[in-house]
């Protein structure tokens, strides 16, 4: 295999977009030491002081929840999401390069369902029936706006998707094109 | 939209799960594809005003407050993996190796219990022994298929004994105590242990050849050095009674838990001087790489879940087994040959979120206890972490194992390891009361 090929199908998804999603999500990923902190502090108030906070779990929960979610990109980023390509493996290299671009394709596909998915979710979570602004609460004892601020973040997280799924798609066919010369 | 419905439940289920394998082996991402095929399904069943469901489920999955210890125990485990403590955990643990026949086998099966108890996250540990114990059980001259099967049997033990975040995603889906389900896995855990430590001491004692002790000059140590190893044997069981402790001792949810433990590997860090931000920073990366991956397989297979489940599916699927005129431990059989088969093919997170939401209520009805079967479904898993062709612990320690060694020797090593914990999930579908008598 010549490393044109190589390159192709193993990291192809070295984009500029990609670079970037990388760095943020070294900063999102403080997010998890931040829920770390917040719960220690959460049992030493409620095992030694007896007075347990109202907002650590439904903070730890929406913070973990949206570098989990960002998780998602971070991994399509690097390539590093599970698949099983066994069975493409057997393919000639001009077939694997064609199923890498239908796959890539329906990711796409997935991607603009999801987003529409959750740009439904979050509208719902912003606008009343009778189409006035508000922001959805949690409704608990902390009563935070944590749900609607979690829900843009998916929202935003899916946005990314469909273009890292457009550029990584652009990529392969480019790179398709040159390897038939 | 697409006049799915028209198809009737018994053939749509075909078509998902069609999907789903045809989706699979064209080598698509399993958590897009699983989510591709709720998105199919939410449209061409339900049409579009159904779509609200999907982003419900996707909320709804990745704010639900138990999933936060997943995170948590992988963070735990990353920052284990990149400072010292497993190392000289080994290291010390020569001390009961001594100058027995199959005594470094011994040495490793105990480390990776003791690692498992920390942790309780797969791939980490099989990588850590992989380099750790591997090369010295080979350069001691020990049966090479001996030595891998012992590191990769062990390395998967984090599934079972607790804190296991295979426990944490079945008791989720299926709505029983985490806790519980911890204390039912410590028995059969146990017995696994013992059962590999017995293996590899028969192996050796039949032939010697096999697993050869060290040489007197290596197992010698000063006074200065035994007085260190008991530090390096300390620390990390410190870890273990810190984490377990606050979840038996009712000082912490398993959640919380799994934070303290988080603080209790970064105190260590600092006693050994190795806390370092390079150190954090990298253990955040891999955090954020595997739970990417762990959660967005979660992601799509709870949409479809749920999807299927609107769609009349969980009823249909309950009906056909349920009005089965069978014993019903032959259903739980039947159960078990499906998820032995699910575990050649997918990860154990899409397994468990595809068919716990179904086995589950079909296991209450049939009297047993979800419980037991959490634990039953959790040796299941340790089989498919082994079993070829995609056993993932066979690629971890392939990642990590000196070159000479291939997949095919592997996987010829891992078989009678593999005939072992069918033996424990034999024993504990006979006798429930191994797992459920701690509880009690």
């Amino acid at each position: 295999m010549s490393d044109h090929e190589e390159e192709f199908l193993v990291n192809e998804c070295d984009t500029a977009l990609d670079r970037w999603i990388v760095k943020l999500g070294d900063i999102v990923t403080w997010l998890y030491v931040i829920a770390v902190l917040i719960s220690f502090y959460e049992v030493i108030m409620r095992y030694f002081f007896n007075s347990p906070t109202v907002w650590v779990h439904e903070t730890t929960t929406a913070i973990v929840g949206m570098a989990m979610a960002y998780g998602g990109i971070y991994c399509f980023s690097n390539d590093s999401h599970i698949s099983v390509t066994l069975v493409r493996d057997l393919f000639p290299k001009k077939w694997q390069k064609r199923i890498a671009i239908f796959v890539d394709c329906l990711v796409l596909v997935f991607s603009v369902g999801g987003a529409y998915a959750m740009y439904y979710m979050t509208s719902r979570a912003l606008i009343t029936p009778a189409g006035t602004f508000y922001m959805q609460r949690s409704g608990s004892a902390m009563n935070s706006v944590w749900p609607t601020i979690t829900k843009i973040f998916i929202l935003l997280v899916f946005i990314l998707l469909i273009a890292q799924a457009c550029l990584h798609l652009l990529k392969k066919i480019r790179a398709y094109g040159e390897g038939e010369e | 939209m697409l006049g799915l419905s028209a198809l009737g439940i018994g053939p749509a289920t075909f078509l998902i799960f069609f999907l789903m394998m045809a989706l699979l082996l064209i080598g698509m991402p399993l958590g897009f594809l699983t989510g591709l095929v709720a998105l199919f399904f939410t449209f061409g069943w339900f049409g579009p005003n159904a779509i609200g469901m999907i982003g419900t489920r996707v909320f709804s999955f990745v704010t639900e407050y138990s999933l936060v210890a997943i995170p948590m125990f992988v963070f735990m485990a990353s920052l284990l993996d990149k400072t010292g403590v497993a190392r000289d955990l080994y290291n010390a643990m020569r001390l009961i190796a001594g100058r027995l026949k199959g005594g470094v086998g011994v040495q490793t099966v105990v480390v990776a219990a003791l690692l498992a108890a920390m942790s309780g996250i797969i791939g980490g540990e099989t990588v850590l022994l992989g380099m750790l114990a591997l090369p010295q059980m080979l350069r001691l001259g020990y049966d090479k298929n001996l030595a891998i099967g012992t590191v990769v049997a062990g390395g998967s033990l984090g599934t079972m004994i607790p804190p296991s975040i295979v426990l944490i995603m079945y008791g989720m889906t299926s709505n029983v105590s985490i806790g519980d389900l911890f204390t039912a896995a410590v028995i059969p855990g146990l017995i696994l242990v013992s059962m590999y430590i017995l293996y590899v001491l028969i192996r050796c004692y039949i032939n010697p050849n096999m697993g050869p002790p060290a040489p007197a000059s290596e197992i010698a140590m000063s006074a200065k050095e035994k007085l260190a190893a008991v530090g390096h044997i300390l620390l990390p069981m410190t870890i273990v009674v810190w984490v377990l402790g606050s979840i038996y001792g009712g000082i912490a949810s398993v959640t919380e838990a799994a934070c303290m433990g988080v603080i209790g590997v970064v105190v260590s860090a600092i006693i050994r001087r190795e806390l370092t931000y390079s150190i954090v920073h990298s253990a955040l990366q891999q955090t954020m790489r595997t739970c990417g991956m762990i959660i967005w397989i979660g992601i799509g297979a709870s949409a479809v879940v749920g999807i299927y489940n609107l769609m009349g599916g969980k009823r249909f699927v309950e009906t056909a087994i349920l009005g089965l005129d069978v014993p019903p431990i032959l259903i739980v059989l039947l159960m078990m040959a499906i998820l032995l088969m699910l575990g050649m093919f997918l990860d154990w997170i899409g397994i468990v979120m595809l068919t716990m939401p179904i086995f589950v209520p079909i296991i209450k009805a049939l009297g047993y206890d979800p419980i037991w079967f959490g634990v039953v479904f959790c040796i299941n898993m340790q089989v498919s972490f082994l079993s070829p062709p995609f056993g993932p612990a066979a690629f971890y320690l392939k990642s990590v194992a000196p070159p000479s060694i291939s997949l095919v020797d592997i996987y010829r090593s891992v078989w009678p390891f593999i005939i072992m914990q069918m033996v424990a999930l034999g024993l504990v579908l006979t006798f429930p009361e191994i797992a459920l008598w701690l509880g009690n």
